[in-house]
């Protein structure tokens, strides 16, 4: 993290005080959000011994992987409190206030996970395709580099109509900048986390029952 | 309905086998053609049964008959897709001992995970530990990570937790052959032990003695359906002679 922070940061001409914080929550946020598709795709395969051997509810199995990458995911935040910390920017007001976000990104994350959990037990190659998209995804939100950047070069775009990017952002400016971030991002990213969290249950309708005779 | 009971109605199990093959990819790309008829397995029909509170019931049948699916209905492991399933009280499923495992973590912490997916609360489990690792004679191997482990060590853990328990409803399948000489004989012993202490106990097996020795009630499946539902000598020849 600190090796791309000090060459993007070089690369794009940024302060080091502003770019390290923002990079390094950024790519916490972000890494999680890949860890709901990801591993979210093979949390059912993965589990096909205990599946078939007992008679848990699907859930025990869903939570177990949401558990686990959210431990991860506060790892990742005692990192970036340290960098914050070291450039000053440390600000607790901002945990506060990212809060709410941290709820509805939670949220989204479980509907991923439900989604591409059974996804990934029906269509063996998805987990690939995931991790396929993921990384073309990563270069089109900005978690490297900042709105700014796209702004100034009319490239807008990329980041308006990319949910991920709302996702970031209901953490990412209020921890920054210490601010409760506006409706032009909450409405986004609870309008995403809806979406999904319908389509998740759709697909616990159709797939549920089916999923041990898939595996 | 606190009664211990397994009650099936006209249940139906049936497999799809997609000719699209399991991939995404090859899924859309086909959308397009005409869709080829999809194909499907009946692995069980029809299947009427009432096992009530005390009733030992032996499965018999020739492979692929159905009785491992059966078991797996009355496990509420597989959803029926057709009729009704019920089981009422909880469900010990011993079906393979092979997996199901924390390939990272040591044999202790395996047997104590195992223990509560059986349902055994953290402290029974602390109480039984020493007696459960001593069976297994696994000794110093208990502290490695069972990734480490070979088939017939996995097959000991797994034996010596899963038959530590009291089980309502014990559902068994071809579990008998378990280990090398030295286990399969203190296993055997065991076994009998722990299919005597289960409430229900339903199990399927190849060795006509085994099932002779421990059940009143016999049912002979094959391909998926019912042939007979009889007291087990009754149950037992006819299988004999017709197979």
């Amino acid at each position: 993290m600190l090796a791309i922070g000090l060459i993007f940061g070089r690369l794009f001409h940024q302060p080091m005080a502003e770019f390290l914080p923002f990079l390094s929550l950024g790519l916490v946020i972000w890494g999680t959000i890949g860890a709901s598709l990801g591993e979210g795709a093979i949390t059912f395969v993965g589990a096909e011994g205990y599946i078939k051997q007992f008679p848990f509810p699907k859930a025990v199995y869903i939570f177990r992987a949401l558990v686990s990458m959210h431990v991860v995911f506060l790892t990742g935040l005692i990192i970036y409190f340290f960098v914050a910390l070291s450039y000053g920017k440390f600000n607790l007001l901002g945990i506060v206030f990212s809060l709410p976000g941290v709820l509805f990104f939670v949220l989204t994350n479980f509907a991923h996970v439900v989604i591409c959990a059974h996804l990934g037990a029906k269509f063996r190659d998805v987990p690939h395709m995931i991790s396929a998209a993921f990384q073309v995804l990563f270069y089109v939100t900005p978690v490297m580099y900042t709105v700014e950047m796209l702004k100034s070069r009319h490239l807008d775009f990329i980041y308006l109509f990319n949910p991920f990017y709302y996702m970031i952002e209901i953490i990412r400016r209020p921890m920054l900048q210490g601010v409760m971030p506006g409706w032009d991002v909450y409405l986004p990213a609870l309008g995403y986390a809806v979406f999904v969290l319908a389509f998740a249950a759709f697909i616990v309708k159709k797939l549920s029952n089916r999923i041990v005779y898939v595996l | 309905m606190n009664d211990i009971g397994i009650s099936l109605r006209d249940a139906g199990v049936r497999f799809e086998i997609d000719s699209a093959g399991e991939s995404l990819k090859s899924k859309i790309l086909s959308l397009g053609r005409n869709k080829s008829e999809a194909r499907y397995v009946d692995a069980l029909s029809n299947i009427d049964i009432e096992i009530k509170h005390g009733e030992r019931v032996g499965l018999i049948g020739l492979n692929g008959a159905g009785k491992s699916t059966l078991l797996k209905v009355m496990a509420r492991i597989y959803p029926v897709t057709s009729g009704n399933a019920e089981t009422h009280g909880h469900v010990c499923p011993m079906f393979e001992f092979a997996t199901g495992f924390e390939m990272n973590q040591s044999g202790w912490d395996n047997i104590r995970i195992r223990g509560m997916l059986l349902g055994m609360t953290p402290d029974e489990i602390e109480e039984k530990l020493p007696e459960i690792g001593a069976f297994t004679e696994l000794g110093e191997f208990l502290d490695y990570p069972v990734r480490t482990y070979s088939a017939g060590m996995f097959i000991r853990l797994a034996f010596a937790v899963s038959t530590s328990i009291n089980p309502e409803i014990l559902l068994l399948d071809e579990v008998m052959g378990a280990g090398d000489i030295n286990f399969a004989q203190k296993a055997k012993i065991r076994m009998s032990e722990f299919m005597r202490q289960g409430k229900i106990l339903v199990f399927t097996s190849h060795s006509m003695d085994l099932i002779r020795d421990f059940c009143e009630r016999t049912i002979w499946i094959n391909k998926g359906r019912i042939m007979i539902d009889a007291p087990t000598d009754i149950a037992i020849s006819q299988y004999l002679k017709n197979s």
